[in-house]
């Protein structure tokens, strides 16, 4: 028997009023692995993946039932802090988000918030991070250079390194790549790939090819529910249900 | 024809858009030839940095009623700044929305009330408060009319257009920026500090200094608090003349005195610039602004 994997959603049920967004949603996620999530738009896989970071408790009128559990702790318990979970993962949105400061400080940002000071240690590490990213000999001369000016492929590889820098165990990315040239998705998606060596992976995408590359485990959300999940290669090959089926054949999209 | 008509419609609305400026141009242009009479005994300078004030000798020195000017805006925005920062701040990122949007609209209607209606208040209950309850506080005797009151009355006056602005400049902040800070581990309060005010910081300054500019020419209420009493304020407790205060109680009475006249026209001509400098500035950085936001 397989050890009980560190991220496990139970029963998750998640509503905007009057709208309920994601149905009864259990999901095993497997630890060092990719976990792809796909669906079409709308289907609230973004709601998945902020429900997981605890994003959705300053959404106004926000519903959030069942249970999400790391290793034994449930994250939606009222005695943990949402700050305390948020930092175990690293989240790569839709649209690099470089925060409005230097390179240099958008690494060392949620280092220094979480009581990194010593400016040595912090030039240490974001060498470090930078250089794991492979962004060091692009951004080595223009560390003091506000980030927005990288190109959007180097943000994005810049929000990655980010948020490794606060040592999450788990790293959620929402369609990472769909604001990205091929060439630099190709290169944040080998990133990934790279990562699950040492962290859990969930990746959202609609793109199925995206998905077929880098998947090792796939998750299909439709219209709120979670239709069918398993290991890639029998998802891809066996699909049981007919909705999979039709998406996966393009008949719904 | 058509091309004909988009011609006219070019070159009137050229015109119509060239007014304002040109109104502006001709307001200093009529209030220098004015100020001409006074600006010949005098030397600019001399106008504005002489202290004595004695229009009935030929002493005409500004400096009080800059420094009245100065001082009453000084003492309102290191009131209303702070305070209206945090409401903003509150308002957008802690307040549910239900709170924001009922508040919205009091706050622009605060904007809204003649001032006349804040200086009543003001001698109603600031007046008061500043001179029996402050002074004493701080061992100082006090009529209540004085540089504190305009102050707070004026502060009260500009908390709108600040919160206004800087509430617009928050919502301008892209809600993901918030989401990334915060999915690092930050609070709300270091998201807030390091990188909503940080991201707005050139909107809110756009928003401080539109309220500063208003702070400035505001005349009513601050003329109905302050005391008027023509002489350097010495401390925040005495009384103080701004120069709008000075222009409109005196415009129309005084006029018998020789070049008394001239001399507010020259009032009215350092108002004017000082206003019109600070809200090209406040233009400059808000366009600067909205092409960063786009
Ligand atoms: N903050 C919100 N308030 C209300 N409805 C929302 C909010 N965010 C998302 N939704 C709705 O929830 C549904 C799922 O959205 P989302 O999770 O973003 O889907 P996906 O990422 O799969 O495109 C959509 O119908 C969307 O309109
Ligand atoms: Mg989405």
């Amino acid at each position: 028997m397989e050890p009980q994997p560190h991220l496990r959603i139970r029963n998750l049920s998640v509503s905007y009023g009057a709208q309920e967004v994601l149905k009864n949603v259990s999901l095993d996620v497997p630890d060092r692995k990719i976990t792809v999530i796909i669906g079409p738009s709308g289907c609230g896989k973004t709601t998945l993946l902020k429900s997981l970071n605890r994003l959705l408790d300053s959404v106004d009128g926000v519903r959030i039932e069942g249970h999400i559990f790391i290793d034994d702790e449930d994250i939606y318990d009222p005695r943990v802090e949402a700050t305390h979970i948020r930092k175990k993962m690293g989240l790569l949105s839709q649209k690099p988000q470089v925060l409005p400061m230097s390179v240099f400080d958008n690494i060392a940002y949620g280092p220094k918030i979480h009581g990194l000071r010593d400016r040595k240690r912090l030039r240490v590490l974001v060498e470090r991070e930078l250089k794991a990213a492979g962004l060091w000999d692009e951004v080595k001369d223009r560390l003091h250079e506000p980030a927005s000016r990288l190109s959007v492929g180097q943000q994005q590889r810049l929000c990655l390194a980010r948020g490794l820098a606060v040592e999450p165990e788990i790293i959620l990315g929402d369609e990472p790549t769909s604001a990205l040239d091929p060439q630099s998705s190709r290169i944040v998606e080998q990133r990934l790939i790279a990562l699950k060596s040492e962290y859990t992976v969930i990746v959202v995408t609609h793109i199925l090819r995206q998905a077929r590359r880098i998947a090792d485990h796939l998750a299909f959300l439709y219209l709120g529910e979670l239709v069918e999940h398993g290991p890639a290669a029998e998802f891809f090959a066996n699909p049981r249900d007919p909705r999979t089926r039709a998406y996966l054949t393009g008949e719904i999209s | 024809m058509r091309r004909l008509k988009d011609l006219l419609a070019r070159r009137a609305m050229f015109l119509l858009t060239a007014v304002p400026g040109l109104l502006v141009f001709l307001m200093l242009f009529g209030l220098l030839l004015r100020s001409r009479a006074i600006l010949a005994f005098h030397s600019f300078t001399g106008l504005l940095f002489g202290s004595g004030w004695h229009p009935l000798k030929g002493e005409f020195g500004f400096l009080p009623f800059l420094a009245g000017t100065l001082w009453v805006t000084l003492v309102a925005m290191i009131i209303a700044v702070p305070v209206s920062l945090l409401t903003a701040v509150y308002l957008s990122e802690y307040a549910p929305r239900s709170v924001r949007e009922l508040t919205k609209p009091v706050v622009d209607l605060l904007a809204g009330i003649p001032s006349v209606v804040y200086g009543v208040w003001g001698v109603l209950m600031v007046v008061p408060f500043v001179g029996k309850v402050l002074a004493p506080l701080f061992g100082v005797y006090s009529s209540g009319y004085s540089v504190l009151s305009g102050g707070i009355v004026l502060a009260i006056m500009v908390f709108p257009t600040i919160i206004h602005v800087a509430l617009e400049v928050f919502s301008a902040v892209p809600h993901e920026l918030r989401e990334t800070s915060l999915s690092l581990g930050a609070t709300t309060w270091e998201t807030v500090k390091h990188v909503v005010l940080r991201k707005g910081l050139q909107g809110i300054f756009a928003a401080v200094v539109l309220g500063l500019s208003r702070a400035f020419g505001e005349t009513m209420a601050v003329l109905m608090v302050v005391g008027n009493v023509a002489r350097l304020p010495k401390s925040v407790f005495d009384p103080a003349y701004p120069l709008p205060a000075l222009i409109a109680n005196n415009y129309g009475e005084m006029m018998s005195i020789p070049r008394y006249d001239s001399a507010l026209m020259f009032a009215a001509l350092v108002l004017l610039l000082v206003v019109l400098v600070f809200n090209l500035g406040a233009r400059f950085i808000l366009v600067k602004i909205e092409r960063k936001v786009e």
